[in-house]
């Protein structure tokens, strides 16, 4: 059937909304990568390092229960350490954020044991749009007002075309208020007038250990990873066989909503999708209507395939467009317009329905009026 | 074995010499099976030698076509590599014929059995069966062949195109992926007539046959095995795919790379990032084998397979290529290390 101009429209934007945020989230991702790789390849920094963690908790004694979680935390001898956070543009609570992570004292430990930040500890804040003069006036004046011992850097990381090869570019934000790093070698390079690039060819070593940000991961992004990373794993030996030979379930895949936690372990990734991220991509993958939930029996069941098919009314859109992220953000982004979800979503309270009102004991009697 | 060989030699020929079409075909199948679990997987029951010399399995494939007309073929294991990952599977139907067969059986194996693809390095390496004869001195009867990218067109199939040495030089010059080459080699008492397809598999039709198994059991699959060996080893690192010409110039170039991997069946393929470089994460439903494909420079692929990908795996995404971009150059990287002023410098 064929939808109205205004219709059309509304996919085509939805879609251009939602591919952007996917593109701008994987930039975030390369830009982990290339701290990574520079952590792990360029031997005065490896040499320095004591370790790096992409999943870092942060907190202040006594606040365990409730930890932050910036995107990385570099401690370094003799007395170093940095707490990394990125971002694609500026937001209103950054402010609040940063501060609180200004305000930790130490992290935890894999083993939930507190250790103290490094006497010179310092938080890395990185945007993929600088935040305008007043918006780090704002930020600046928060964190003086808080009387922070660390310091705080503000940096720009962006894609750019060089000789050398398409790389990710860092530069510290030349604001007159902005921190410097602590003088270790890697503090070093943040510190750096000139800034440094990161080539793809380089960082892509490392790219493929993240599937999201610590504290972050945009729905769209977790729907293509799970469909096309992780489904996999969830498939009993005889669904295996059925993708490996007609390439489609012939059953679906049944994922009970008792078991979202457990989450697939894949190898070689260092920051993987957490179950809160999972069912985030279940629900994004039920509204693309690739996945189905079964309230009643508790499940969602997932019609995996290879491929995956755009619906007639889907938007045309520019190239890729076989590519299965395309299709699935493509299809979300028409069922979102034309068959948007009305059922409850997952998790929210059922309200009692007339019907099914406790009516209270039952009296032998008739009560009395 | 040496008796049996040579029992198996002039059964063929006077098969051949009976039948003007006749295609006797060695299919080179991958697989990370032992020989007995290979047959077993492929269902494959123990034959008496007498049928075909040499054969210690066999199992038919058995089609129904729409009007329930039942076709059958019969593959033969011969057991020439007993501790390989190579399989060679025979049969005496026509190639073009059997192939569909051979698909159904290999989907018995459930991924662990895959057609070893037969590019445009390996059919070079089969023009020659006697040294005593000079290359340009092999015949080509017949080649198929069709542009790569980015050159555009279709199939192009050459009756008689000449000597080996013109034929291949002419692929090369026009950027040319060879599909399907007829040869009739010279060998010590006459000649040897064959065909070598890139889809995995030798034909002989008709001649003197001893050369050209001398080459199956010798060179033909000691270069495959060696083609393979970079895909055996990565084991979590990258494979560097690299082409001969910078065919990345363009970012609408990616298309290709996309073209060419989200054909394959039973495979799932995701742009993550399309621009300004190319980064693609791959499940290959057939084995679960997974990767990433990143373009990063003007002539290089470069693939990482997760923990457990299979070399098999990997051979299928590289043959995809390949059939794309012609053969590239297949390399495992090597860890880098660099300097801080290296980092400082833009050289990083």
């Amino acid at each position: 059937m064929a939808l109205s101009a205004g219709i059309e429209d509304r996919i085509q934007k939805l879609f251009e909304e939602k591919h952007k945020e996917y593109a701008a989230h994987d930039r975030t991702l390369s830009a982990l990568a290339a701290f990574r790789f520079i952590l792990e390849y360029v031997d005065e920094i490896k040499q320095e390092t004591i370790f790096w963690d992409f999943r870092p908790r942060v907190c202040s004694p006594g606040s365990e229960s409730n930890p932050r979680t910036p995107d990385g935390l570099i401690v370094q001898r003799p007395s170093h350490s940095f707490v990394l956070e990125l971002k694609t543009s500026w937001n209103k609570g950054d402010v609040t954020q940063v501060t609180s992570y200004g305000k930790a004292e130490c992290y935890m430990q894999a083993n939930g044991t507190l250790t103290s930040f490094s006497e010179n500890h310092c938080i890395l804040l990185g945007y993929q749009n600088v935040p305008g003069d007043s918006n780090l006036e704002a930020l600046f004046d928060e964190w003086e007002k808080q009387k922070q011992h660390a310091s705080l850097v503000v940096f720009r990381y962006s894609f750019e075309s060089a000789a050398t090869g398409d790389c990710i570019f860092f530069s510290r934000v030349p604001f007159a208020r902005n921190g410097t790093c602590p003088s270790s070698h890697f503090g070093r390079a943040i510190n750096s007038a000139r800034g440094f690039p990161v080539t793809a060819a380089n960082f892509s070593r490392v790219g493929s250990k993240f599937h999201k940000s610590n504290d972050q991961v945009i729905d769209s992004y977790a729907a293509v990873i799970w469909w096309t990373a992780y489904a996999r794993h969830y498939l009993t030996e005889e669904q295996q066989t059925e993708m490996a030979v007609g390439g489609r379930l012939l059953t679906p895949l049944q994922i009970p909503l008792n078991q979202i936690d457990k989450v697939p372990v894949l190898p070689d990734v260092d920051v993987p999708l957490t179950p809160s991220d999972v069912r985030k991509a279940l629900e994004f993958l039920r509204q693309a209507g690739l996945v189905t939930l079964k309230a009643r029996e508790r499940v969602y069941e997932v019609k995996l395939r290879q491929n995956v098919r755009l619906p007639a009314s889907a938007a045309a859109i520019g190239a890729f467009q076989q590519d299965i992220a395309v299709k699935i953000i493509n299809r979300w982004a028409t069922y979102s317009v034309t068959k948007p979800l009305t059922k409850r979503p997952v998790g929210a309270k059922r309200t009692k329905s007339r019907r099914s009102r406790d009516p209270g004991p039952t009296l032998p009697f008739p009560q009395p009026l | 074995m040496n008796g049996s060989l040579r029992e198996f030699e002039t059964w063929i020929e006077q098969k051949a010499a009976k039948d003007p079409h006749f295609s006797g075909t060695f299919w080179f199948v991958l697989s990370p099976l032992s020989e007995n679990h290979f047959a077993e997987s492929l269902g494959q029951r123990p034959v008496d030698p007498q049928t075909v010399p040499l054969a210690d399995f066999a199992t038919n494939v058995v089609i129904k076509d729409r009007r329930d007309r039942m076709h059958q073929t019969t593959f033969w294991n011969l057991p020439f590599f007993k501790a390989s990952r190579l399989h060679i599977l025979f049969s005496l139907e026509r190639p073009s014929r059997a192939l569909r067969f051979m698909y159904r059986l290999l989907a018995r194996a459930r991924g662990k059995g895959h057609l070893f693809p037969i590019g445009h390095s390996l059919v070079r390496s089969c023009v020659q069966l006697d040294d005593k004869y000079e290359f340009s001195q092999t015949r080509v009867l017949r080649g198929v062949s069709y542009p790569s990218q980015p050159s555009e067109g279709g199939a192009e199939i050459k009756l008689n195109p000449g000597d080996a040495g013109v034929f291949f030089e002419d692929l090369d010059e026009d950027r040319r992926v060879l599909k399907l080459a007829r040869m009739r080699a010279p060998t010590g008492e006459g000649s040897c007539e064959f065909t070598v397809s890139r889809i995995g598999y030798v034909s002989y039709n008709k001649g003197q046959f001893a050369p050209l198994l001398k080459l199956i059991l010798g060179r033909l699959t000691e270069e495959m095995s060696a083609s393979v060996r970079p895909f055996e080893e990565a084991k979590g690192r990258f494979v560097a795919l690299r082409f001969p010409e910078p065919v990345f110039a363009e970012r609408a170039s990616y298309a290709g790379v996309f073209g060419a991997l989200s054909r394959l069946p039973r495979a799932t393929l995701a742009v993550l990032h399309a621009n300004p470089y190319f980064h693609a994460t791959l499940t290959n439903y057939e084995d679960g084998g997974e990767f990433d494909v990143f373009v990063t420079d003007l002539c290089t692929v470069r693939i990482q397979g997760r923990e457990g990908a299979s070399p098999a795996s990997f051979l299928r995404l590289h043959n995809s290529l390949a059939e794309v971009f012609r053969e590239p150059t297949v390399k495992i990287e090597e860890s880098p290390v660099f300097r801080l002023k290296d980092l400082l410098e833009g050289r990083v």
